[in-house]
């Protein structure tokens, strides 16, 4: 039997069950998902990041399992120590061993997904983004790209900030949408590389617990910090931001970094420093199909003017800097 | 020797006059410039390095020998990162041939790439880049279904 095959198999037989205990409805980039969870506990670990609503149609049947739900252990590739990629007649499947292991599949013309949790536990990271490497299947052969990357809205229109960890970009994000701009998100949103629409995927943001004492007032509540590799991040959802986690149309793509200006300054940057700055982490973390991921997020760097922005040593003035920097485009 | 610029987990894009080369499998970014963009997008087309040379040569005012030689040193540079292979080229589109100059303006530069290695360190972070493409093992049990 050919993987693809076991895989759409075994979907099937998780989507028997006419329902799951917890479920709900969620608009994630230009989709709409229904999703299930097996229990309390995986519901209370996924569904803070998803920003839910009643999609007007729904795009992909997701489902949140664990071993003690359904033994998928079949599905468990040979030499499982290492990660693998699948992408084989309509099925996508993402094995991540890691030190918590997770298995993503979705069969794309049934439109069925599931997220498998074989020790019951996520790692903390997938919990702010959830399964987003089947939204990125799900948008194969369409123009929509999640990519790695903030992006905020005010009157202007959205800002891409695009860098790697570290760069500033959820100081950025934050401190914009505590001064009452869109938040689409702080690490993968989901732009169209045709029209440069943004849309946000989760409603989630991963703040470094060095500037809790910045926004506490805007996140409340803080969730214990998780450390992957030395990289400790509070997983934080933004759902009490209501109507204020949207998107909107890019106007212009921003790559913070911090060269030691005293307040925000911005340098004119190339179409290149954008793609470079976007596409790492968006192929390495979103496996499958690289050439189209790379030429998708090549469009999106076109699209609008790019700057290198020192975000400045004083969080709160970022947000009227970026205000000046769109109205100015 | 024939060379390719169709090299597995490489990935390119032309951004005008400038192209970028993303190495999947070790994570290391390169930028070509000037006569290196100039050189490799030759390649991509086909032509020969002593075509190359003799293109630029043409369109900067220097001398064949002297900028061949240095095209020359170049593609080694390219083969020995990866960013080019030995193998079949790709099949030659005559047209594309036949409309490829070299875009540069000014007194020839020598070519040179600059190298951006610090997204190594997210290659030993992350989780699932190494997902290849050798497909999914079942095992024994399984197959036999």
């Amino acid at each position: 039997m050919r993987a693809s095959d076991l895989i759409r198999q075994e979907i099937a037989a998780v989507f028997a069950k006419a329902s799951e205990p917890i479920e709900a409805r969620a608009r994630c980039g230009p989709f709409g998902l229904r999703l299930g969870f097996a229990s309390q506990a995986l519901a209370g670990m996924f569904l803070p990041a998803y920003i839910q609503s009643t999609p007007q149609a729904i795009d992909l049947d997701l489902r949140f399992i664990t071993a003690a739900d359904h033994d998928l252990s079949a599905l468990v590739p040979e030499a499982a120590e290492k990660p693998r990629l699948l992408i084989e007649d309509g099925i996508y499947s993402v094995w991540q061993p890691a030190v918590i292991p997770v298995l993503y599949a979705v069969d794309l013309t049934a439109k069925r997904g599931i997220a498998w949790l074989p020790k019951g536990d996520a790692p903390p990271w997938i919990r702010s983004r959830p399964a987003i490497s089947l939204i990125q299947a799900m948008m194969h052969e369409t123009p929509w790209c999640a990519v790695h990357a903030a992006a905020v809205g005010g009157t202007s229109g959205f800002a891409l900030l695009a860098g790697e960890g570290h760069s500033g970009k959820t100081t950025a994000a934050l401190a914009c949408a505590k001064a009452g701009w869109l938040y689409a998100g702080d690490d993968f949103v989901a732009v169209d590389s045709e029209t440069g629409r943004i849309e946000p995927l989760f409603c989630s943001a991963r703040l470094r617990p060095a500037l809790v004492d910045t926004f506490q007032d805007f996140i409340g509540d803080t969730t214990p910090v998780s450390d992957f590799n030395g990289e400790p991040r509070h997983e934080l959802s933004l759902a009490d931001l209501g109507n204020r986690i949207g998107g909107g149309k890019l106007r212009a793509t921003f790559i913070p970094r911090r060269r030691g200006a005293a307040t925000p300054e911005f340098t004119p940057a190339r179409q290149s420093d954008a793609f470079r700055a976007l596409l790492p982490t968006t192929a390495y973390e979103l496996p499958g199909w690289p050439n189209e991921i790379a030429a998708k997020v090549a469009r999106i760097a076109g699209l609008a003017p790019v700057f290198f922005a020192d975000t400045g040593t004083t969080p709160m003035e970022i947000p009227s800097a970026f205000a000046r920097q769109l109205e100015r485009l | 020797m024939a060379l390719t610029t169709s090299v597995p987990l490489l990935i390119s894009q032309q951004f005008d006059s400038e192209v970028v080369l993303a190495n999947y499998q070790n994570g290391v970014y390169y930028n070509l410039e000037g006569s290196a963009a100039q050189i490799w997008l030759g390649l991509k087309v086909n032509r020969t390095v002593e075509e190359i040379g003799s293109a630029i040569a043409a369109a900067t005012g220097g001398d064949v020998p002297f900028i061949t030689q240095q095209v020359h040193a170049f593609v080694d540079g390219m083969l020995a990162e990866g960013l080019i292979a030995e193998g079949a080229a790709d099949a030659r589109d005559e047209a594309a041939i036949a409309n490829w100059a070299p875009v540069l303006t000014g007194a020839f530069v020598a070519p040179e790439f600059q190298r951006f290695d610090n997204l190594r360190e997210l290659l030993l972070m992350d989780p699932v880049h190494d997902a290849g493409e050798e497909g999914w093992p079942l095992r024994e049990t399984q197959e036999s279904k």
